[in-house]
C-alpha cells in the first residue's frame, strides 16, 4: 500500500475560462523538447474556433495535447514496444524502438502524434547542436507531459510558462491540493469521455452566462470541422 | 494597512508543499524551482540557470535561462519565466519563450556595417567594420556636411524610452539634437495615456498604474487587447486570476480579439464610437438613480476631499477666440495656478485653498473647511455677483462637479444607440454593473492610436473609475512602486525645501531648466510635472516671457515664443510648424488646427524635410538622421515618405539588432545588445505594485554589439570632443574624447542627482585607466546608492556587495512592498498627484492651459465632451469598409526580432493561427457581396488617400463587424531577413494608412477613415 502511495497520480488540468490564445505553451513547448516549429509540428497546440449561436459568434481557445488516456489506443497499436508507459502511466515513445509506421498516429483519438522526419532530426541538430539534440533519430513523437522534468519535482514547461494559468499540473494522490479537488469533485471533465480512454487530461469548460452558454463538447466538435484550408 | 495578497499561484505551491511533506521527500521538491538543474536534464551536461529580463517589450518580464554546458560547448537551450520577479510572477508569452530563436537568429547584426561604396540607401549593401572605423566614417560625414545638431532627427523606440532615458535622453539634450521623435508620444503613451494622465498626473513613461484584476470583481475593457491577452504578460496573470475567481468581463471592441473571446459581455461597437458610449456610462451613474441611491454616494468622501470636484469654475469668453468657455476661479501667476476656490458650507463663506495639495479638506490659511459639490441658488446668485465686481466678463459660475453633471447630462444611452449601434439597454446594464458590482476596473490599455477621440475615451473612463471606485485601492487602480517612490521623494523635498523656489504652494514651470540651475535633479521630477518640465523648459522655454506670449496671441507672430532652450535657440521642428499652422488658422487662412502640445512629434517632418519649412528666411530641412532600436517604415504613416527621406538625407545612422525595413536605408549600423547579451545597469522595474529594481547579467555573447548606454557615452564623447577639436580647445582626439566624455558624466549626473565628482572620478578609474565599459562605472555607483537608500528604507545596514549578489543571483530585488508604500504614500490621501492641483482633477488644469492658448476644442474639453470623427460615418458603398488594427500576441508591434523569429514563425504558421494572424479579416456576408472566398486576394485602397493601398489576403470570419475589416498590425516587413512572412502574404497596414493626426499631442489617427476592398489577381 505504501508503495503504491508512493507513485504519483499525475493529471492535468486546463481552465478554459483563462485561456487567452497567447501560444506561450507552444513556445515553450518547443524550446523544452526540441519539437520541429520549423515545420509546424508541436506535440502541444491551442486550437480556435468559432462557434455560432444565432447572431452571436464566440471565439474559443482550445489547447490540446496528449490525454495520455489510462485504457491507450496508441499503447496497443504499437507493434514494436516502441511506446510505452512509464509506472505512473505517462504515455511515451522509445525513440530507438520506433520504426515510424504510425499505427499510434492513426489509432489516437486526439490527433496528438505526428512525424518527427530525418529532415527534422537534421534540423534540429543543426539548431540545437549535436550535443544538445534529444531527437537522434527519426521517430514518432508526442507529448510526455514533460517526464523529465516532473520526476524531478518540476512542472512541464507549458504549464510553468501559461500566463493565466489556465493550465495547471497536479497529483491526484494529494486530494488537498486545489487542483485534485477540481478533478476529483468532477468540475474538471475529461475530452469526448464516451471513448472510454479515460484521459489524465481534464478540461473545465467555460462558465456558462446568459450572454454566451458554451458546451464544451460543442468547442471540440467545432474546431474539429472547423473551417481549415 | 491592506491584506497581503496570496495568488493561487502561491497557494498552489504551499498546498503542494504540505502535500509533499505527507508523503515522500522526493516530492517536496515539487514546492522548490532551486533543486540541482543538472537532474533534471540528461546527466553528463552542466546546466546553470541564469537571471535575465525579457526585452521584447515594455513588460519587462523576469526570466531564467538554462544554460547547458558540455565539454567546450556552452550553450542556453530554454528560458523560463523568473519567480523573483513580482509582476512576471514566474510567467512569460510566446515571444519570452522566443529569446533564444532571437539570440541565434543568423539574420542578427553583430558587426558594425559601413554601406557599400556605390550601392544605394535600401540595398543591403554592407560591409563589416570596426567601431572605430564605423564612429569615424559618422565623423567624417558630420564634419562634410558641416551637419548642425538641430540638423539630426533623433529617433528612438521603446527601449530609449522607458529604459535607458536618462543616458539617450541626456545625449541628445547635451547634443542640442532636439528634434526627437519616437514611440511615446503618437503612438502609444501619449495619445492612449493622456487622457488618463490628466486626471491622475502618471508619467513614468510606462506603466505607472497597476490594475488590480485580481481583487476587482467587475472588469471593463475598451479595445486594449494589446495591453491584456494580446499580450502584457504581468497584466495578463493577473487577468487571468479574475476570470477564474468568476470576475465579470465586459468588452467593447469591433471584433472577437483575443481579450473579447474571453468576455462575459460582448459589445460589438461601431468603430470609433467608443467615446459615445463611455459618455453614456457616465450618465447613468450620475443621473439615472439606482435603487432611490446614487450610484457614487459611497465614494462622496473621496470626490469631495481629494479631486477638484468642488472647486469653482468659471464661464467666460476666451479672450482671443470669442468661445463661451469654462475656467478654474484661479489667481494666476502667468499661466499657472496659484490656488483654488470653493464654497465652505461649514463656514458658509468662499474658501481659498491651496494651489499644490493632495485635498480640500482646509483652506490656504490652515482652517477646517467643508467644500460644497453643488451650490444652492442663493450661494451661486451672491458668488457671482461678487465675483463679477473683480471680473464683469464672468458669465456664471459652478463647482467643477455641477459643470460634469451638466456635461453629461444629454449623453443618455439613447443618444449613444444612435451613435454606437449598441442598444440602450446594454449601456445601462453594464453602466449599472460598473458601479455595482465593485470593486470594478477599467482597463487603461496600450497604444491607441486611432481616432482623435482615444483621449477623450480614456479621460472620461477614467472619471467613472475614480467617481465610483476612487483611486490607489484594492481593487482598482493602484500606483506602482518606482512612480510613487518618486512622487514622494518629490513631495518631501518640496516639504523640507520649502515651495518658494517655485513661487509659493503652488508650481510653476519649468522647474528642472536649466539642468545646471535645477534646485531638484531634472530627472528625478515625477509624473505630469516631468512632461511640462520638458516642454516649457526645452522646447517653449518662452511661454514664461509675456511679451512672446502676447505677440503670438495679438498679432500671431510666434517667432520669440517658438525659440528653443539651445544655444542657437532654433526651434524644434514640430514646435515650428504647429505654432505656423496655427497662425494660419486663428488668422482664418486654413481650416485645418496645428497641433497643441507637440512634444516628440513628427508633426511638420513632411514640409521640413521637403523643403517647405523656413526658419529666419531660410531653408530649415534636416540633413541626418539616427534611429535607436525603432523602424519607422513600417510602423509609421509616414512610412513610405521615411523612405523617401532617408534616401535623401546627407547621413543615416541605426542602432538595432536586427535587419528592418529602415535600417536598410542606413549608411551605418551599429551592433545593439540582445538583452542576453547585456550587462546591464540597475533599472526600475516600473511596472510593479512594489518598488522594485532589476539588473541583466550577460547569459552570452554573440559578435561585437554594444550595450545602449555605452554607446550614447561613447557617441556623446566623440561628437563632443570633435567639437572641441575644430575649437582647438584638445590637444588631440584622446584627450578631446576624455573632455567630451567628462562634460556628459557631468551633465548626466547633474540630472539624475548624482554626487558629480565621485561619479567622475569612478567613470574615469574604470574606463579611461582599466578600459572598461561606461555600464561598470554606472552600476557600481548605482550600487552605493541603492544600498543607501535601502539601508534607509529597512533601517538596517545593506551593504553594495549584498545587493550585487542578490541582483546577479535573482536579477530582481525588491525594496518595498506594495503594502507598505500605501500605508505611508497613498495618492492623493497622503501624498498629492503630479497634476498642477495636486488632486485628481476632473476639470484638467493642463487641457485648460491648452484652452489658453489655443482657444475651446472638444479634444481638449477639460472635463469631458464628445469628439465627433472625421470619416464618413453613414452610406458606405458595397465595398467601402472601416477599419480596425491590432497585433496579434506573438508579436511586438514593427519589431522585426519578432516577426522575423524563427520559433515565432513556425507557431503563426501553423494551421489556421496564420489566417488569424497575417490575413484580413472580413465578415462572411461582405466576403459574400464581394465574391470572396477564404484565402483570396484582396486590395485595400484609403479612401481619403488612394495612394494609400495594400494587397494582402483575406480570412473570412464572424468575428469582425460586416461593415469593418481588421487589419493584423504590421506583419509583413519587407526588411532583409530569411524568416519573416512578407507581403502580400501578411498584411501591411502600414501601407493603407495615411497621415493624419488630431490637434493635441498629434496622435496618429490611422482607423479614422474608410477603405474600398477590391478582389485581386494572386
Amino acid at each position: 500500500m505504501e508503495n503504491k502511495n508512493k507513485l504519483p497520480n499525475w493529471a492535468f488540468v486546463i481552465d478554459l475560462n483563462s485561456c487567452i490564445g497567447c501560444n506561450a505553451c507552444m513556445a515553450a513547448c518547443t524550446q523544452e523538447n526540441q519539437t520541429p516549429y520549423w515545420a509546424e509540428k508541436f506535440r502541444t497546440k491551442v486550437e480556435q474556433a468559432e462557434l455560432v449561436k444565432g447572431d452571436n459568434v464566440g471565439r474559443f481557445f482550445f489547447p490540446r495535447l496528449c490525454m495520455h488516456c489510462q485504457n491507450t489506443p496508441c499503447y496497443y497499436a504499437c507493434p514494436t514496444g516502441a511506446t510505452y508507459k512509464t509506472p505512473e502511466g505517462v504515455v511515451m515513445v522509445n525513440q530507438d524502438l520506433c520504426i515510424g509506421c504510425e499505427a499510434c498516429v492513426t489509432a489516437c483519438p486526439y490527433d496528438a502524434r505526428y512525424r518527427y522526419d530525418y529532415e527534422d532530426v537534421v534540423k534540429n541538430k543543426e539548431l540545437f547542436g549535436e550535443e544538445f539534440s534529444i531527437h537522434q533519430v527519426p521517430h514518432v513523437d508526442k507529448c510526455t507531459f514533460c517526464y523529465h522534468r516532473i520526476t524531478k519535482g518540476l512542472e512541464p514547461a507549458c504549464v510553468a510558462t501559461c500566463p493565466t494559468d489556465c493550465r495547471m499540473w497536479t497529483d491526484l494522490n494529494n486530494p488537498e491540493d486545489p487542483v485534485a479537488q477540481l478533478v476529483l469533485s468532477g468540475r474538471a471533465k475529461p475530452l469526448a469521455e464516451h471513448l472510454g480512454t479515460n484521459p489524465k487530461v481534464y478540461y473545465i469548460a467555460p462558465s456558462s452566462t446568459k450572454v454566451e452558454p458554451v458546451d464544451m463538447e460543442e468547442v471540440y466538435s467545432a474546431e474539429r470541422g472547423g473551417k481549415e484550408e | 494597512m491592506l491584506k497581503a495578497k496570496i495568488t493561487r499561484r502561491d497557494f498552489l505551491k504551499g498546498s503542494v508543499a504540505l502535500a509533499g511533506a505527507a508523503t515522500t521527500l522526493s516530492f517536496l521538491q515539487l514546492t522548490s524551482k532551486k533543486l540541482n538543474a543538472t537532474e533534471v536534464y540528461t546527466p553528463g551536461w552542466n546546466i546553470e540557470w541564469k537571471p535575465n529580463v525579457c526585452g521584447f517589450c515594455a513588460n519587462i518580464c523576469g526570466l531564467n535561462v538554462r544554460v547547458h554546458e558540455k565539454g567546450n560547448v556552452k550553450k542556453p537551450l530554454k528560458i523560463e519565466g523568473n519567480e523573483y520577479d513580482n509582476y512576471g510572477q514566474g510567467k512569460i508569452c510566446a515571444r519570452g519563450q522566443s529569446g533564444l530563436s532571437y539570440l541565434f537568429n543568423p539574420d542578427r547584426i553583430t558587426t558594425p556595417l559601413i554601406r557599400v561604396e556605390g550601392s544605394k540607401r535600401g540595398e543591403w549593401k554592407f560591409r563589416k567594420a570596426t567601431w572605430q572605423e564605423a564612429f569615424q566614417y559618422i565623423m567624417k560625414k558630420v564634419q562634410e556636411h558641416n551637419i548642425q545638431p538641430h540638423e539630426w532627427v533623433f529617433l528612438g523606440g521603446w527601449h530609449g524610452c522607458a529604459q535607458y532615458r536618462p543616458w539617450a535622453f541626456g545625449a541628445a539634450l547635451l547634443m542640442e539634437m532636439l528634434n526627437l521623435w519616437g514611440a511615446p508620444i503618437q503612438n502609444c503613451v501619449g495619445v492612449e495615456h493622456l487622457g488618463i494622465h490628466a486626471a491622475t498626473g502618471y508619467f513614468n513613461a510606462h506603466d505607472e498604474m497597476v490594475v488590480d484584476f485580481e481583487n476587482a470583481n467587475f472588469i471593463l475593457v475598451v479595445r486594449s487587447n494589446g495591453s491584456l491577452a494580446g499580450i502584457s504578460t504581468g497584466r495578463a496573470h493577473r487577468f487571468g486570476e479574475a476570470l477564474k475567481r468568476g470576475a465579470f468581463l465586459t468588452v467593447v471592441d469591433v471584433r472577437r480579439s483575443e481579450t473579447a473571446a474571453r468576455a462575459h459581455k460582448f459589445l460589438k461597437i461601431k468603430p470609433g464610437t467608443d467615446l459615445a458610449l463611455a459618455l453614456a456610462m457616465l450618465h447613468v451613474i450620475l443621473h439615472e438613480r439606482y435603487y432611490g441611491k446614487t450610484l457614487y454616494e459611497h465614494n462622496l468622501d473621496f470626490i469631495k476631499y481629494h479631486t477638484n470636484a468642488p472647486h469653482l469654475v468659471i464661464k467666460m469668453k476666451h479672450p482671443v477666440t470669442k468661445q463661451e468657455t469654462w475656467w478654474l476661479l484661479s489667481d494666476k501667476d502667468g499661466i499657472w495656478w496659484k490656488n483654488f476656490h470653493v464654497w465652505d458650507e461649514r463656514n458658509n463663506r468662499l474658501a481659498t485653498v491651496q494651489g499644490y495639495s493632495n485635498h480640500n479638506k482646509t483652506d490656504i490659511n490652515g482652517n477646517k473647511i467643508e467644500p460644497a459639490l453643488e451650490l444652492s441658488e442663493e450661494v451661486r446668485k451672491q458668488l457671482l455677483e461678487g465675483i463679477k465686481k473683480q471680473n464683469p466678463a464672468v458669465e456664471d459660475v459652478k463647482t467643477v462637479w455641477e459643470l460634469l453633471e451638466e456635461k453629461t447630462k444629454d449623453y443618455t444611452p439613447e443618444w449613444a444607440e444612435k451613435i454606437t449601434e449598441i442598444p440602450a439597454k446594454d449601456i445601462r446594464e453594464v453602466a449599472i454593473m460598473f458601479a455595482t458590482k465593485r470593486p470594478s476596473v477599467v482597463e487603461p490599455g496600450i497604444y491607441d492610436a486611432r481616432y482623435a477621440n482615444s483621449i477623450q475615451l480614456r479621460k472620461v473612463l477614467t472619471l467613472m473609475q475614480m467617481i465610483v471606485n476612487g483611486h490607489d485601492n484594492v481593487g482598482g487602480w493602484i500606483v506602482g512602486g518606482e512612480y510613487r517612490h518618486k512622487v514622494a521623494k518629490f513631495w518631501e523635498w518640496l516639504n523640507k525645501e520649502g515651495f518658494d523656489w517655485i513661487g509659493g504652494k503652488y508650481i510653476k514651470f519649468p522647474i528642472g531648466y536649466p539642468v545646471e540651475k535645477s534646485p531638484y535633479p531634472t530627472y528625478n521630477i515625477p509624473g505630469v510635472f516631468w512632461v511640462l518640465d520638458v516642454f516649457f523648459g526645452l522646447f517653449l522655454p518662452n511661454a514664461q516671457n509675456p511679451e512672446a506670449v502676447k505677440k503670438f496671441v495679438t498679432k500671431l507672430d510666434y517667432t520669440d515664443l517658438v525659440k528653443s532652450a539651445t544655444s542657437s535657440q532654433i526651434p524644434n521642428i514640430a514646435i515650428l510648424a504647429s505654432f505656423e499652422q496655427w497662425a494660419k488658422f486663428m488668422s482664418g487662412q486654413s481650416k485645418e488646427p496645428g497641433v497643441a502640445l507637440p512634444v516628440v512629434s513628427d508633426y511638420g517632418f513632411d514640409k521640413a524635410f521637403e523643403g517647405k519649412l523656413k526658419w529666419n528666411g531660410k531653408e530649415y530641412k534636416p540633413k541626418a538622421i539616427f534611429g535607436y532600436a525603432i523602424n519607422p517604415v513600417l510602423g509609421n504613416p509616414y512610412g513610405d515618405k521615411w523612405k523617401k527621406w532617408m534616401e535623401e538625407a546627407k547621413l543615416v545612422v541605426f542602432f538595432d539588432t536586427m535587419p528592418t525595413d529602415s535600417n536598410v536605408y542606413a549608411d551605418v549600423i551599429l551592433p545593439d545588445e540582445h538583452y542576453l547579451e547585456r550587462d546591464d545597469i540597475i533599472l526600475g522595474r516600473g511596472n510593479s505594485h512594489h518598488l522594485t529594481v532589476f539588473k541583466r547579467s550577460r547569459v552570452y555573447k554573440i559578435g561585437e554589439g554594444k550595450h545602449g548606454v555605452d554607446f550614447f557615452f561613447e557617441m556623446t564623447a566623440g561628437m563632443l570632443g570633435a567639437k572641441l577639436m575644430q575649437e582647438g580647445k584638445a590637444k588631440d582626439m584622446k584627450e578631446a574624447m576624455a573632455k567630451g566624455a567628462e562634460i556628459y558624466i557631468d551633465f548626466v549626473a547633474k540630472m539624475l542627482g548624482y554626487d558629480r565628482e565621485e561619479f567622475k572620478k569612478l567613470v574615469f578609474e574604470r574606463v579611461f585607466k582599466e578600459g572598461k565599459p561606461f555600464t561598470k562605472a554606472v552600476y557600481e555607483y548605482q550600487l552605493k546608492e541603492l544600498a543607501k537608500e535601502v539601508s534607509e528604507i529597512k533601517g538596517k545596514e545593506v551593504k553594495p556587495e549584498e545587493l550585487d549578489k542578490e541582483l546577479k543571483e535573482k536579477g530582481f530585488y525588491d525594496i518595498e512592498t506594495m503594502e507598505e508604500l500605501l500605508e505611508k504614500w497613498r495618492i492623493p490621501e497622503q501624498i498629492p498627484t503630479t497634476l498642477p492641483s495636486g488632486r485628481i482633477e476632473l476639470f484638467s488644469t493642463l487641457f485648460e492651459l491648452v484652452q489658453t492658448f489655443y482657444g475651446y476644442f472638444p479634444n481638449w474639453d477639460p472635463v469631458c465632451a464628445y469628439v465627433p470623427l472625421r470619416r464618413k460615418e453613414s452610406g458606405l458603398a458595397e465595398s467601402e469598409f472601416f477599419i480596425s488594427h491590432g497585433k496579434a500576441p506573438v508579436f511586438s508591434h514593427s519589431g522585426v526580432h519578432t516577426l522575423d523569429n524563427p520559433l515565432i514563425v513556425g507557431i503563426t504558421n501553423w494551421k489556421k493561427l496564420h489566417k488569424i494572424y497575417y490575413r484580413v479579416w472580413m465578415h462572411p456576408k461582405a466576403a459574400e457581396r464581394l465574391g470572396l472566398k477564404d484565402g483570396d486576394y484582396i486590395e485595400v485602397i484609403n479612401n481619403e488617400d488612394p495612394s494609400k493601398k495594400m494587397k494582402a489576403r483575406v480570412f473570412i470570419t464572424e468575428w469582425v463587424r460586416e461593415d469593418t475589416i481588421f487589419v493584423p498590425f504590421n506583419g509583413g516587413t519587407e526588411a532583409p531577413v530569411k524568416f519573416a512572412v512578407k507581403p502580400p502574404e501578411a498584411a501591411r497596414h502600414v501601407d493603407v494608412v495615411h497621415y493624419k493626426v488630431e490637434p493635441l499631442i498629434s496622435g496618429y489617427t490611422r482607423d479614422e477613415v474608410t477603405v474600398t476592398v477590391k478582389k485581386a489577381s494572386a
